[in-house]
C-alpha cells in the first residue's frame, strides 16, 4: 500500500488477541476485520461493549500491534510517526495531562507537530473558540475542567495539526445536548472540509445524524456494514409527508389509497427528536 | 577481536547495544529525531514535577540539615565545617537519588495507566524521543534540587566559616588557646577552613630503624615493632594444582635441594637480621636476648590477613656471617585460601614481621621470590614499616628510627615561597603513661631535596589525634626549578610514645600543591551528582517500561546498589567459599551432601560475581568524600564518573526505547 491509495483507513483480515502472562490466549478482541473507509467520508464504528471498537482504533493508532493482519492508514502502515502527523485523534475520555492549562495543552501538541510558533499562536486561540472555551476557561489547569470542557480541550487537541482523518471515541460522552448538537455541527463541516471522520459511539442516534457509512461489530466480529440510508430503509413502507394538509384533504388521501388496495395507511404529524426540542429552546433562551 | 572482547567485554556490550538498537532496531526513529519534540516532552515532565511541588521538598532538607548541623560534636573549626559539608552533600545526593527514583519510576507507568500516553504516542513522536524527552525532563528537575541545594550548601558553609573564623581570631588575640594549637588555629584564621586543595601524596613510605645509606639499605626495627611487606603479583592459572603422582620437578632452590612438587607455593624470603644494641625496652627479655625471628603473615589483596604467622610458624634468622634464604613451603590447603583459583593475576601480600628485639631485619629484594614448577614470581614492591600500620617510636629505646615519605613526580606551581604540608596522625602514650598525662607529643621532619641536596632541617612538629597538623617549609626544599617534586620528607618521633603514619592513599602526610576554589569544588560535587541523578533516571525509566512502578522502584535500587552491595560481601564471593563453609558446617556430613553444598554454594557465589559484575559501580561518584576532607575533586573522578554514566546510562537508554517500542502502550 502507498500514500496514492484513496482509502483513508483499510484493514485486511485483522485480529487481535489477548493473550495472558504466559502468552496462551484469553480473548480475541478483534476477528478478521475488512474494512475500508474512503477519503472524506464519516464512518460510524458500532456495538456493545466488548464488541472490538477501541481494540480496532488502538490498531489504527498503533497503540496496540495486530496479531494478525494488516492495517493502513492514509496510505502507510497503521501506527508510524509518520502517518500520526496527519491523524486527530479524541479518546473516548480526555486523557490529557492534568496539570496544564487549556492553552498549554494546546501549545504542547502542537510543539509534538513541530507547527512553527507563529502559526501555533494563530491557531490555538482559534481551536478554543471553536471548541467553546472562553478566555477563563483557558487558563484553568485541566483537573478543574468538567467532564464537557475537558472533552471539547481533548477535541481541541485532536484538530491541532488540522488533521486529514480524525479518530473520535465516543466523542458526545459527558457533552450537554448544546455540546452534542455542537459537536455533530463540527463533525458534519469537518466533513464539508474533506476531512475523513471515524466515529466510534455507543449513541446511536449520534451516528445516525452523522456517519455516512457504519459497521456493526458484535464480539470481534463484523456483523453489517453500509451506507447508513440504505441499512436504514424500510423499503416495504413508504411515506409521503404533506403540508398544510386540511382535515378533508387527508380524508381524501385515505380514501384514495383505500380505493387503490393499500391495505395499510397510518397519516399522523411527524415529531421533532427531543435534542430538536431542547436546543431551540435552550437556544432561543440564550438569544 | 577475540583478545579485544576479552579485554573490554562489557564496553563492547554496550557498544554493540547501542549500535543493534540505534543503527538497526531504531534506524527510522533516529532519521526522525526532533530536538523540539524531545524538548516538549522534557518540558511538560519538568513542568509536571514543578507542579507537584517536588521543589518544595529541598526547603524541608535544607531545614533538616541546619536541625542535625546544631547537635554535632566536632572537634575543632575545621572538623565542625567539614561535617556540615557531609551532611549537606549527603542530604544533597541522598535527596536528588530519590526524588529521580521516583519520579523517573512512576512516569510511565502512570501515564499508561491514567491513558495519558494515547494522547502522546499518537502523535507523531516516535519512542525514542518519548525516552528522551522523559530522561532529559527529570534530568532538568535534579539539576535543579542541585541547584537550590548547593546555593544552600555554598551560603551556610561560607557563614559557618566566617563564625568560626571570627571565633578562632578572638580566642587567639586573647591567648585562649594552648601552645600546640597555635600553628593550626593561626592557619585557619588566615586561610579558612573552606578548602579545596590539590594534596600531592607520598609515591611510599617506610618506616626504619636507622637512617638508610642509600634506597637499598633498608632496616626495620625488631621486638616486633617492625614490619616488611612484599606484593606479589601471582596468576593462579600459572600454579599447576597439585598431583603427586605426576609431580613435577620444582627446579633449583636456595638450599640447593631439588625436589618433587605436592602443591602449593614455594616461598624464599632473603632476610637478613643483626643486633644493634637498641632493644624495645618495654618487650625485651629479661635474660640473654632471643634469636634473631621472624614471623610470616599471608595477606590477600585488602590486606587482610589469610593465613597468620600463628599457622605457619616463626622463623629463626641467622646472622650474617651464615645466612641463608629462608625457605618456606606454602602447603595447597593455605594457597586455596589465599589466591582463589579462579583469581586472575591477583596482588596478595607476604608479610614478614620481626621477632626478637635488640635487632634490626631487613630484605634483600634479589634474594626473594615465590616458585611453582617452570615460573617463578619476583616481588613486585617492598616496603618497609612498622607494626599494625606504620607506627614510629619515639623516647629513648627507639633509637634511630625515623619515618621517610618519598615524594616524586608531582606538579608543582612556580613561583611559592613556601610550601604547606598536612600532618593527620594518631597518637598513642608510652606504656607507663596515659595520653593525658604524656607530655607534649612532638616530631621534627628535615626536608631533603634530592636534585640540589638541599636540606630544611629540624622542623618541630607538633602533631594532634583527630586533627591536622600544618607547617610550612621553604620553597627550596621542595621545589628544585624543574617544575616536579623529588624529595623525601624524614620524620623523628623526639617525645616518649607512638606515632601511626599511614602510607598509600590515605598517606598521613600530603603536600599542599595548590589551593582551588571551594565553590568550584561544590560545583564539580553537584556535577558528579548529576551525572548520578542522570544514571538513576535511565535505570528508572527501564525499569519502568516492563514493571509496575513499585516493583521498578525496586529493581533500580537493587541495580543501584547490587554491586556496593556484594563488595560489601567482601570474602564471601570469593571462590572456594563452599568448601570453607563445608569445612565449617558439614564437618560430618557425607562426601555426596558435603559435595551438594561446597557446589550449590560456589555457583550461587559465581552467579553474584557475574551479576554483580555488570552492575555499575556507583562508588565511582565520589561526591562526598573530597570536599569532605577539603580535597579538590580531582579530573580522574569527574572522568570515571562520566564513563560510568555514559557506559551504563547511554546502552541501558537504547535498551528502555527498544523496550517501550514494542510495548502496547494500552492496557
Amino acid at each position: 500500500m502507498n500514500s496514492g491509495d484513496s482509502a483513508a483507513v483499510r484493514t485486511e483480515h485483522l485480529t487481535k488477541v489477548y493473550k495472558d502472562f504466559w502468552g496462551r490466549p484469553k480473548v480475541t478482541a478483534l476477528d478478521d476485520l475488512n474494512l475500508t473507509i474512503e477519503r472524506g467520508e464519516v464512518f460510524g464504528l458500532l456495538g456493545p461493549n466488548g464488541s472490538g471498537k477501541s481494540t480496532t482504533i488502538k490498531l489504527l493508532l498503533g497503540l496496540i500491534f495486530p496479531t494478525s493482519g494488516r492495517a493502513y492508514v492514509l496510505g502507510e502502515q497503521a501506527g508510524s510517526p509518520r502517518v500520526n502527523e496527519r491523524i486527530g485523534f479524541l479518546p473516548e475520555e480526555s486523557y490529557l495531562y492534568r496539570f496544564l492549562n487549556g492553552e498549554e495543552t494546546l501549545y504542547f501538541y502542537g510543539r509534538l507537530f513541530r507547527i512553527p510558533r507563529r502559526e501555533l499562536n494563530r491557531r490555538v486561540p482559534e481551536l478554543l473558540d471553536i471548541v467553546g472555551l472562553d478566555a477563563k476557561a483557558r487558563k484553568r489547569k485541566l483537573r478543574e475542567y468538567s467532564k464537557g470542557m475537558a472533552r471539547r480541550i481533548g477535541l481541541a487537541q485532536a484538530l491541532i495539526n488540522n488533521p486529514d482523518l480524525i479518530l473520535l471515541d465516543e466523542p458526545t460522552t459527558g457533552l450537554d445536548p448544546i455540546g452534542t448538537r455542537e459537536m455533530k455541527d463540527l463533525i458534519l463541516s469537518l466533513k464539508r472540509q474533506g476531512k475523513t471522520v471515524l466515529l466510534c459511539s455507543h449513541l446511536l442516534a449520534d451516528v445516525q445524524d452523522v456517519c455516512d457509512r457504519i459497521i456493526i461489530l458484535f464480539q470481534g466480529r463484523t456483523q453489517t456494514i453500509g451506507f447508513v440510508k440504505d441499512l436504514l430503509e424500510v423499503r416495504d413502507i413508504t411515506q409521503i409527508q404533506l403540508g398544510g394538509a386540511t382535515p378533508e384533504q387527508i380524508q381524501a388521501v385515505r380514501d384514495l389509497a383505500a380505493r387503490l388496495g393499500i391495505s395499510r395507511v397510518d397519516i399522523s404529524h411527524p415529531t421533532t427528536t427531543l435534542e430538536d426540542l431542547f436546543v431551540r429552546i435552550i437556544r432561543k433562551q440564550s438569544s | 577481536m577475540r583478545e579485544l572482547l576479552r579485554q573490554y567485554p562489557g564496553l563492547l556490550a554496550a557498544a554493540a547495544v547501542v549500535l543493534v538498537g540505534l543503527g538497526v532496531i531504531g534506524l527510522t526513529d533516529v532519521l526522525r529525531f526532533s530536538v523540539r519534540r524531545v524538548l516538549a516532552i522534557a518540558s511538560v515532565c519538568f513542568r509536571q514535577s514543578i507542579r507537584r511541588r517536588v521543589l518544595w521538598l529541598t526547603p524541608l532538607v535544607i531545614a533538616g540539615v541546619m536541625i542535625v548541623a546544631q547537635f554535632q560534636r566536632a572537634v575543632d573549626a575545621q572538623d565542625a565545617v567539614r561535617q556540615t559539608t557531609m551532611y549537606c552533600l549527603f542530604a544533597t545526593g541522598l535527596l536528588t537519588v530519590l526524588l529521580s527514583v521516583i519520579l523517573a519510576c512512576t512516569n510511565l507507568p502512570a501515564e499508561i495507566e491514567n491513558r495519558v500516553i494515547y494522547t502522546v504516542a499518537t502523535k507523531p513522536v516516535t519512542r525514542l524521543e518519548i525516552i528522551v524527552g522523559k530522561t532529559a525532563g527529570f534530568a532538568c528537575v535534579s539539576f535543579w534540587v542541585l541547584l537550590i541545594m548547593g546555593a544552600f550548601t555554598l551560603a551556610y558553609l561560607h557563614w559557618q566559616d566566617w563564625s568560626l573564623r571570627r571565633v578562632i581570631s578572638r580566642n587567639l588575640e586573647t591567648n585562649m588557646v594552648d601552645e600546640v594549637s597555635v600553628p593550626t588555629l593561626t592557619y585557619y584564621r588566615d586561610r579558612g577552613t573552606l578548602h579545596a586543595r590539590q594534596l600531592g601524596l607520598p609515591e611510599r613510605l617506610d618506616i626504619l630503624s636507622r637512617m638508610p645509606a642509600d634506597d637499598e639499605d633498608r632496616w626495620v626495627a625488631g621486638g616486633g615493632d617492625g614490619e616488611i611487606m612484599i606484593r606479589f603479583r601471582i596468576d593462579r592459572s600459572a600454579v599447576p594444582p597439585p598431583d603427586p603422582a605426576e609431580a613435577e620437578e620444582l627446579g633449583p632452590l636456595p638450599d640447593g635441594a631439588r625436589r618433587r612438587w605436592p602443591g602449593g607455593l614455594a616461598l624464599v624470603l632473603d632476610v637478613e637480621a643483626r643486633r644493634t644494641g637498641n632493644g624495645n625496652p618495654s618487650t625485651a627479655p629479661a635474660t640473654a636476648p632471643a634469636a634473631a625471628s621472624i614471623g610470616i603473615d599471608l595477606r590477600n589483596g585488602r590486606l587482610e590477613s589469610v593465613v597468620s604467622s600463628v599457622a605457619l610458624g616463626y622463623f629463626d634468622i641467622a646472622l650474617p656471617a651464615e645466612r641463608v634464604p629462608l625457605l618456606l613451603h606454602i602447603p595447597q590447603e593455605h594457597l586455596e585460601r589465599w589466591i582463589p583459583a579462579s583469581a586472575g593475576a591477583t596482588d596478595v601480600y607476604v608479610v614478614v614481621t620481626t621477632g626478637a628485639s635488640g635487632y634490626e631485619y631487613t630484605l634483600r629484594r634479589a634474594g626473594t621470590f615465590m616458585q611453582v614448577p617452570g615460573r617463578k614470581f619476583e616481588p613486585v614492591d617492598i616496603i618497609y614499616g612498622g607494626r599494625l600500620g606504620w607506627q614510629l617510636r619515639g623516647g629513648s629505646g627507639a633509637g634511630g628510627r625515623l619515618a621517610i615519605y618519598r615524594f616524586r613526580g608531582h606538579s608543582m606551581p612556580r613561583g611559592a615561597a613556601t610550601y604547606s604540608f598536612e600532618l593527620r596522625s594518631q597518637l598513642e602514650a608510652d606504656y607507663w603513661e596515659t595520653l593525658e598525662e604524656a607530655p607534649i607529643m612532638r616530631v621534627v621532619c628535615d626536608i631533603r631535596n634530592r636534585r640540589t641536596g638541599y636540606v630544611a632541617r629540624g622542623i618541630e612538629v607538633f602533631p594532634e589525634s583527630n586533627r591536622p597538623a600544618y607547617f610550612d617549609v621553604p620553597a627550596a626544599a621542595v621545589d628544585d626549578g624543574t617544575g616536579r617534586a623529588d624529595f623525601d620528607v624524614i620524620v623523628r618521633m623526639t617525645s616518649n610514645g607512638w606515632i601511626t603514619l599511614r602510607g598509600g592513599s590515605n598517606a598521613s602526610l600530603k603536600l599542599i600543591i595548590r589551593d582551588q576554589s571551594f565553590a568550584w569544588n561544590i560545583f564539580k560535587s553537584l556535577l558528579i551528582l548529576w551525572l548520578l541523578s542522570l544514571l538513576v533516571i535511565v535505570i528508572s525509566i527501564l525499569s519502568s517500561t516492563f514493571l509496575s512502578w513499585p516493583i521498578a522502584v525496586v529493581l533500580t535500587l537493587v541495580i543501584l546498589g547490587g554491586r556496593w552491595c556484594a563488595q560489601q560481601l567482601g570474602d564471601l564471593t570469593d571462590p572456594g567459599i563452599g568448601r570453607a563453609i563445608v569445612n565449617d558446617m558439614f564437618r560430618g556430613s557425607t562426601a555426596a551432601t558435603s559435595r551438594a553444598v561446597s557446589e550449590s554454594v560456589d555457583a550461587l557465589v559465581a552467579a553474584l560475581r557475574i551479576v554483580s559484575a555488570v552492575l555499575p559501580d556507583i562508588s565511582v561518584f565520589a561526591a562526598i568524600d573530597a570536599p569532605q576532607r577539603g580535597v579538590a575533586i580531582s579530573a580522574q573522578t569527574m572522568i570515571e564518573a562520566l564513563g560510568v554514566a555514559a557506559f551504563f546510562g547511554l546502552p541501558l537508554l537504547v535498551l528502555s526505547y527498544v523496550f517501550l517500542k514494542y510495548k502496547e502502550v494500552a492496557p
